[in-house]
């Protein structure tokens, strides 16, 4: 049986990113899920504001974010078609610098990966920017 | 985001609420800019009321950090909620940063400090 899907389209503007986090409570609750709520939402966050900064550069555009359960896992898929960019590449903050050379980048990027359990990207000329995160639930009320 | 300021000697104290994300971190890094312009440096940042801290908040506390810092002040945070704290954790800013249980106890840390 396949899980039921919830999708949001919202312009790509900053104010829009309590919208987002708002309607990924939603659907986790509406879902049964109750674990990791802040955690897929700072994750969804930091993953939609690279978009809306650096994949449209500010000068806004579409994302379309959806959610579902797919076994044990809580899987939010969130495309653009802003200019394609892997979080892959960006390397880790350096915790061991001290505070003069801590660099400001790469925290939210970081933060993806902690808090979800795993995070791919994929470009495809057509569909655009394409960005899954798994979270691995413990209990699931049904 | 409002953000509601006063003064205890000469400690500064700015309070947060709701989401600190990227939409509003310009308006924190203007309150706290134009603080440390009129050489206010010594300050405490209340969080007590802040449900959710991005990564855009945290880089904007940082270059505030390091900015009063090189004026020997400094920025103390005070009444952070479970999960903004597991945050700064992950992140690696409860190294960088002093954090108190309370406001007071953030402002009277500064008495003894040299300004």
């Amino acid at each position: 049986m396949k899980s039921t899907q919830f999708e949001l389209k919202i312009d790509a503007k900053v104010e829009n990113l309590s919208v987002i986090a708002d309607f990924i409570a939603t659907t986790m609750r509406q879902l049964g899920v109750e674990e990791g709520i802040f955690e897929v939402q700072t994750a969804v966050d930091e993953a939609c504001t690279n978009i809306i900064q650096y994949a449209y550069s500010g000068k806004g555009g579409t994302i379309a974010i959806s959610c579902e359960l797919q076994n044990d896992d809580f899987v939010v898929i969130i495309r653009d078609s802003g200019t394609p960019f892997d979080p892959g590449s960006i390397p880790p903050p350096d915790f061991e610098a001290v505070l003069e050379e801590r660099r400001i980048g790469g925290l939210g990027i970081y933060l993806m990966r902690k808090l979800m359990d795993d995070v791919s990207y994929s470009f495809d000329a057509k569909k655009g920017n394409e960005l899954t995160m798994r979270k691995r639930l413990t209990r699931v009320k049904t | 985001m409002e953000i509601p300021e006063k003064k205890i000697g000469d400690v500064d104290i700015i309070s947060l609420s709701g989401r600190l994300d990227a939409y509003c971190a310009n308006d924190v890094e203007r309150k706290l800019t134009s603080l440390i312009k009129a050489n206010q440096v010594r300050i405490v940042v209340n969080l007590e009321h802040l449900e959710y801290i991005s990564s855009s908040g945290l880089r904007v506390l940082l270059s505030a950090l390091k900015e009063v810092r090189k004026q020997q002040g400094d920025i103390k945070l005070a009444c952070l909620k479970p999960y903004v704290k597991e945050v700064f954790d992950i992140a690696g800013f409860t190294k960088l940063f002093t954090i108190l249980d309370t406001e007071k106890g953030a402002v009277d840390s500064f008495s003894g400090s040299i300004r």
